[in-house]
């Protein structure tokens, strides 16, 4: 079926009128000094929206592309809109009451199984309900088994291009040479696919951006080492999401945000949300479908979460004065050690050591593990970790079974009460 | 040539509707996000935990203005001490029903205005001016009102009174 140019992205537009609506409410019902964190997300993510659906409606090639890559090197080549499939799905779980759920429930009655990642999912559903005309998807390989599965349907289903970079499974010199290789060629695909001449030059400016946000990543990591944390634990997933959906500058403008925020409470110690008596790490994801439970944490619980797996990211800065070679070798590194490809798309290590570092780096008096039903490598893990956590740092480790996209698995009632009880037994 | 272009203008109408009433639903899903979110973090917690005979019982919310598209454009609450997101559509036996008589634009104004209000006095005087303007119309137990009111009244709420 041919669609005329207008809607070509449904799901951005409904996203857009809920980020609005959320925004003014947000801002009006809330005092001032409140939720400095969520403010500042909803406004630079509404931003964002709309921006990308003011370019698809300009007739921008629209390119869907997994969460966990470097778009810069796109953005940064070519004049496209980037629909990140995963960030769909997610914040549609956060903002409304039935999140993606329809879209879940399509794509399973479609055929695609229930045990599969929501993340995708969503998108499999709207696919099918005809709300995203894609003119290309790109994806790595990476971080699993459910991206490899649920990418190629796209492909399968409306013959959209699918452009897949093939990542090794060890994450050393020589991958991140054959990384760059594989980046590369599908740079030069994606080109051909949408009819465009990459522009490097561009592309330094955009990895210039990038460059800046990670710095104040870098300070915003520092500032959680503070007691207490002068952040909301809302900015885990707050990152979790505007990592894959900001980009560049976007993305630098968001984290200066959230450190000037930071700064400003520690410089004053004041914490308007209340005393911080527990401070967690998530080693995998926050818990999407309820926005509300960071806030209820950081209230009712005082308990910080410091980090999830999305919230870390250790990259360093690409040289932007360097040649293309070089800058390029810098994006393949950052890649492979993109957010959850670091932890899951090779050796356990990584992911248990992290767990370990973050724990002890950052002062933490427990971890919560989220079960996540479609993330069958990280469940896996979970005795490893909880015994490196014990034997290593000396602290207990939650774990619960749930979706972290759909709350008919788990209710958030049913994890707060979870939560609340293991808070019991740590005797602080 | 001629039936392409009416199939095309009829797919591209097709598609403006189905637009219009996704996004009329996702206002409708994110009322009652956000109203769930302030009666979870911010309601006093001892009007969830004193609702007695009233847990259970069921209040729906109308907002007219969103019809069409939608064809029954309301939210259902559950009074728990444990509450959940409310779910769209019609309550069976609701114990309160409150109708919004207001237009799209004025749904979050006016939802902004109930929530924020510093007293339940405040609150009262506030939805009866509603009440006489028309912008509300309520159908059930004064109590059940009263305690429903309370469960959104976060203008009392500490954070008032803090300064960063």
């Amino acid at each position: 079926m041919i669609y005329l140019s207008e809607h070509k992205i449904i799901p951005y537009e409904i996203l857009y009128e809920t980020l609005s609506n959320s925004n003014d409410l947000i801002f009006s019902a809330i005092p001032d000094q409140e939720m400095h964190v969520l403010k500042s997300f909803v406004q630079n993510i509404k931003d964002t929206m709309e921006r990308n659906i003011n370019h698809s409606l300009e007739g921008l090639p629209i390119v869907g592309h997994h969460f966990s890559f470097p778009m810069e090197l796109f953005i940064g080549c070519f004049d496209i809109v980037p629909i990140c499939f995963e960030g769909v799905s997610y914040l549609l779980s956060a903002l409304l009451t039935l999140g993606s759920e329809p879209y879940y429930d399509i794509a399973e009655n479609f055929g695609h199984p229930y045990h599969t990642c929501t993340s995708q999912k969503g998108v499999i559903g709207m696919t099918l309900n005809k709300l995203f005309e894609f003119d290309a998807i790109i994806t790595p390989t990476a971080p699993c088994d459910n991206t490899m599965a649920s990418y190629p349907f796209f492909k399968w289903w409306n013959d959209t291009p699918l452009i897949i970079g093939d990542m090794p499974t060890p994450h050393d010199l020589r991958s991140t040479r054959y990384f760059k290789e594989e980046m590369e060629q599908m740079v030069n695909e994606l080109g051909n696919v949408i009819g465009q001449e990459p522009d490097y030059e561009r592309l330094r400016k955009t990895i210039a951006h990038h460059n800046q946000a990670l710095e104040y990543q870098a300070e915003i990591n520092e500032l959680k080492k503070a007691k207490p944390c002068p952040f909301e634990s809302v900015l885990c997933p707050a990152i979790a999401g505007s990592v894959p959906l900001l980009h560049g500058k976007e993305l630098a403008q968001f984290f200066k945000e959230v450190v000037d925020i930071g700064r400003k409470r520690y410089e004053s110690g004041i914490r308007p949300w209340g005393e911080e008596k527990i401070r967690s790490v998530w080693p995998y994801m926050s818990v999407l479908f309820d926005i509300a439970m960071c806030e209820w944490m950081d209230r009712e619980l005082g308990m910080t979460v410091l980090f999830d797996m999305f919230s870390y990211s250790f990259f360093d800065p690409i040289n932007i004065e360097s040649d293309l070679d070089t800058l390029l070798m810098g994006l393949s590194n950052q890649a492979l050690n993109y957010p959850m490809t670091r932890q899951s798309a090779t050796f356990a290590d990584p992911f248990i050591d992290d767990s370990v570092f973050l724990a002890k780096e950052y002062d933490a008096n427990c971890a919560i593990f989220t079960s996540h039903l479609g993330c069958k490598q990280s469940v896996s893990l979970i005795q490893i970790i909880r015994e490196s956590l014990r034997e290593q740092c000396g602290i207990p480790m939650l774990t619960i079974d749930l979706d972290v996209g759909d709350k008919r698995f788990t209710s958030a009632q049913t994890i707060r009460k979870e939560i609340k009880n293991f808070v019991l037994t740590l005797n602080l | 040539m001629d039936s392409n272009i009416k199939s095309s203008i009829q797919v591209q109408r097709e598609r403006e509707e189905l637009v219009d009433k996704l996004k009329k639903e996702a206002i409708l899903q994110n009322i009652g996000r956000l109203l769930y979110i302030f009666m979870t973090l911010f309601s006093k917690k001892e009007v969830l935990k004193k609702l007695g005979k009233r847990e259970g019982q069921e209040v729906q919310m109308n907002f007219p203005a969103l019809s069409p598209p939608l064809e029954n454009p309301c939210l259902t609450f559950i009074l728990s001490e444990h509450p959940s997101d409310p779910y769209m559509g019609p309550a069976k036996n609701p114990v309160l029903t409150i109708t919004y008589n207001v237009e799209i634009e004025e749904l979050f104004s006016t939802l902004n205005t109930m929530v924020t209000k510093k007293s339940l006095f405040g609150l009262i005087i506030s939805m009866l001016k509603d009440l006489r303007n028309k912008k509300m119309k309520t159908k059930g137990s004064l109590r059940a009102s009263l305690l429903f009111s309370k469960l959104f009244l976060i203008g009392d709420n500490e954070m008032y009174q803090q300064k960063d």
